[in-house]
């Protein structure tokens, strides 16, 4: 082929000509891809991003919403580390994360492994065990409430007194409380994981369960060696979302106990709702906000590198 | 990659634009004026406030109003972020718990040059109501829902304990006798209950111990002080010892008190005139609203609180704002309010209170007692900036009290978390 007149050596060389094409159909893809993408972009932009930025220049100043910011440096993050309301709130959020999470996920799992078996009214009993997480958490511990009264007016603990069991002091005592929200959490959530490992354990082949079926392996080891393996990236799906959900714990010990007794069920989000709204305390919120970003963004990417080693893909 | 950024950029400013100039068109609408009301309230209160703007709209056909309406938990926190988005409310009521918090924050207009100038007889509101309307000379709202925070007695629960009911001068020590004459191991029944949530709550039994929780020009925390101790400690033995029930601790309990009561489970409890209004609803329920118990030497031991309607400092539509004002806090709207029961009249004209009261309706005094608490029972709360953050501190420290830790040891442990949080709001 001769030589194109006009267009550099590079380009009228027939792989030249083809690179050109090429170069243009992938802007013109890229353009494409980017129009797809832009109303989650901007949305990203106008809701996460800004937000992220913004609270992130707002935890250096002193604002009380309506007057003007000042800059003060350092002085939220000062304040923060001689604060032990934030400690206290930062260790029951951790309690509450470390405790519940683990917990969720194996009840679950069990919940998902049971109903995935022939059983009879196994889609009715799917649809109530998954009812609680469709309802607000605020009405899940209005329900709660009454029900863990400390007193025998408690449905609870009118029960037990029929066995000679003694008041239990659910949402009063430090030492209970956080265990009964970690209860109503827990009920809350089960039937949306109960659903996700659902879809995990349909998802394995019955290849599987066939073969190992045939080198003799026995229920435990099919278990543990066959089922846990395949599901292991739902399970780190499930481990992810739950552990970032449970640090932004929030509504329930609103309502249930209002961060009660003596602060025992005070959690982080729930002081900096507090800071930035009721004490509006913009600054020290958002300081609280990135402390808050900051250590789940370190156990998700503790969780990623790990996932390695566990998830099976 | 420079010029998808800048694309990008170029997008949000343009929707940005777009946002901006719808809001300039609607400014520049012509024709009636539009107010933005904000107020709280479940939704018999909303169908309330509903009459009273339909009666005002029949009044003023020139002024149209248009509700924004929250429940009461997430209120103030709403109103403060459309503030700050630029979208005030043009009339707004605030809780006093927040009102010194808005003046601060300046979002709030003086209505001092309208009341002046339309020569508004302030005689009208009760006197406590105004008190904690004024800063620095400046009246910034207008009271709304003044009213004690009553001791509710129930009647049925004394006549079964044979426990004659108190006279208007109790004592604390009266107030304690009593609440020990119950057995609750027994029969279940208390004698005294209460929700954790609310300085208010406490206050008056530290009152009649002769102390406060703030000094009296509000610079000191003088909660770890003799009376304040002492009431403390009286709430935290008498818990202990079995006399409350034991999710009297706990500040989510509001729903469970008002059963207890209901339920003739419970003597006593304090009680707002919205508190009354839900009581009011059960059936045959017998009540009293009543006096706090008194220190030996002071009656002024009943919380005489108010909430306040003010005119947002950046409404665009100030005198259309003070004309809705002037209605919903002056003899008409105040009418309105009573008549549907909302409140206990709050406007000193005593015939209203014949359109609040039904005949054989409990609480059947509460006509003489409230006038005697705004005579002579009535204390208003020590108000600030800053105040539900103190609030935060202090009623963790009751519960940890509660729970067994000396009241003397609870209330010393939050002297400087409090003093830092005087110091802050006091710039």
């Amino acid at each position: 082929m001769d030589r194109l007149e006009g267009f550099p050596a590079s380009l009228s060389h027939p792989s030249g000509y083809y690179l050109m094409n090429k170069s243009r159909m992938v802007r013109a893809e890229h353009r494409a891809a980017l129009l797809f993408l832009l109303p989650n972009i901007i949305g990203f932009l106008i809701f996460s991003l800004i937000p992220t930025v913004s609270s992130f220049a707002l935890s250096f100043v002193d604002w009380g919403l309506l007057d003007k910011p000042s800059f003060t440096g350092l002085a939220n993050y000062r304040e923060l580390l001689k604060d032990s309301i934030f400690w206290l709130t930062l260790k029951n959020t951790a309690l509450y994360s470390f405790v519940k999470v683990p917990l969720n996920l194996v009840l679950s799992l069990l919940l998902a492994i049971l109903l995935n078996k022939q059983l009879r009214g196994r889609n009715f009993f799917r649809a109530i065990a998954f009812l609680p997480s469709v309802c607000s958490s605020v009405a899940v511990a209005l329900i709660w409430a009454p029900l863990l009264e400390s007193s025998n007016n408690g449905l609870i603990n009118h029960m037990l007194s029929f066995f000679g069991i003694d008041a239990i002091p659910f949402l009063v005592s430090p030492a209970w409380a956080m265990p009964s929200v970690i209860f109503v959490g827990l009920w809350k959530e089960l039937g949306y994981f109960m659903v996700i490992f659902l879809a995990g354990l349909q998802g394995i082949s019955r290849s599987y369960y066939e073969a190992a079926s045939i080198d003799g392996a026995n229920a435990r080891t099919v278990f543990f060696n066959v089922t846990l393996p395949l599901i292991s990236p739902t399970t780190f799906f499930a481990l992810t979302t739950s552990l970032i959900g449970s640090f932004q714990i929030f509504d329930l010990t609103s309502v249930l106990t209002k961060g009660g007794p003596a602060n025992a069920t005070n959690t982080l989000v729930m002081y900096i709702y507090q800071n930035g709204f009721q004490f509006f305390r913009m600054g020290y919120a958002s300081a609280l906000s990135l402390i808050l970003f900051v250590a789940i963004f370190i156990i998700t990417l503790v969780q990623n590198h790990y996932s390695d080693k566990w998830v099976f893909n | 990659m420079k010029r998808t950024l800048l694309v990008l950029l170029a997008l949000v400013l343009v929707l940005g634009g777009i946002g901006a100039q719808g809001k300039g068109e609607s400014a520049a609408q012509s024709g009636p004026v539009t107010l933005k009301y904000a107020f709280w309230g479940n939704p018999d209160a909303i169908g309330v406030e509903q009459d009273i703007i339909e009666a005002f709209e029949k009044l003023h056909p020139d002024i149209k109003i248009e509700p924004v309406v929250s429940g009461y938990a997430d209120y103030h926190t709403k109103i403060m972020t459309m503030i700050a988005g630029n979208m005030a409310p043009d009339v707004m009521r605030i809780d006093d718990y927040y009102f010194y918090d808005f003046i601060k924050l300046g979002a709030v207009e003086s209505l001092s040059p309208y009341i002046e100038r339309d020569g508004i007889d302030l005689d009208l509101y009760p006197k406590m109501g105004i008190e904690e309307a004024v800063v620095d000379g400046q009246i910034y709202g207008l009271p709304w829902g003044t009213a004690p925070l009553y001791m509710l007695l129930n009647l049925e629960v004394f006549e079964k304990a044979g426990i004659p009911l108190p006279s208007l001068d109790w004592t604390i020590d009266d107030f304690e006798r009593i609440v020990r004459s119950f057995n609750p191991k027994v029969d279940n029944v208390y004698g005294y209950a209460i929700d954790t949530n609310n300085i208010s709550i406490i206050l008056p039994l530290v009152w009649a111990k002769g102390g406060s929780l703030l000094s009296e020009d509000k610079s000191q925390y003088t909660g770890d002080q003799g009376g304040a101790v002492a009431a403390i400690q009286l709430i935290a033995d008498l818990y202990q010892q079995g006399y409350m029930p034991k999710d009297s601790v706990n500040a989510g309990n509001t729903e469970a008190l008002r059963r207890w009561f209901s339920n003739n489970n419970l003597a006593m409890m304090s009680g707002s005139a919205q508190e009354i209004l839900a009581i009011q609803n059960i059936e045959n329920i017998r009540f009293e609203a009543w006096t706090m118990p008194q220190a030996k030497d002071s009656r002024n031991t009943t919380v005489f609180k108010s909430n306040t309607i003010s005119i947002a400092k950046a409404s665009k539509q100030k005198e259309a704002a003070w004309t809705f004002t002037k209605f919903l806090r002056g003899v008409e709207g105040e009418d309105l309010y009573v008549k549907a029961k909302r409140f206990p009249p709050t406007l000193n004209i005593p015939e209203n209170w014949d359109h609040y009261l039904t005949a054989g309706r409990y609480p059947m005094m509460i006509k003489e007692n409230s006038e005697l608490i705004a005579a002579e029972y009535g204390h208003t709360l020590p108000l600030r900036t800053g105040y539900a953050a103190i609030e935060s501190k202090i009623m963790p420290a009751v519960q940890a009290a509660m729970l067994g830790k000396s009241a003397q040891q609870a209330m010393g442990e939050i002297r400087a978390d409090i003093m830092k949080i005087i110091k802050t709001n006091s710039k």
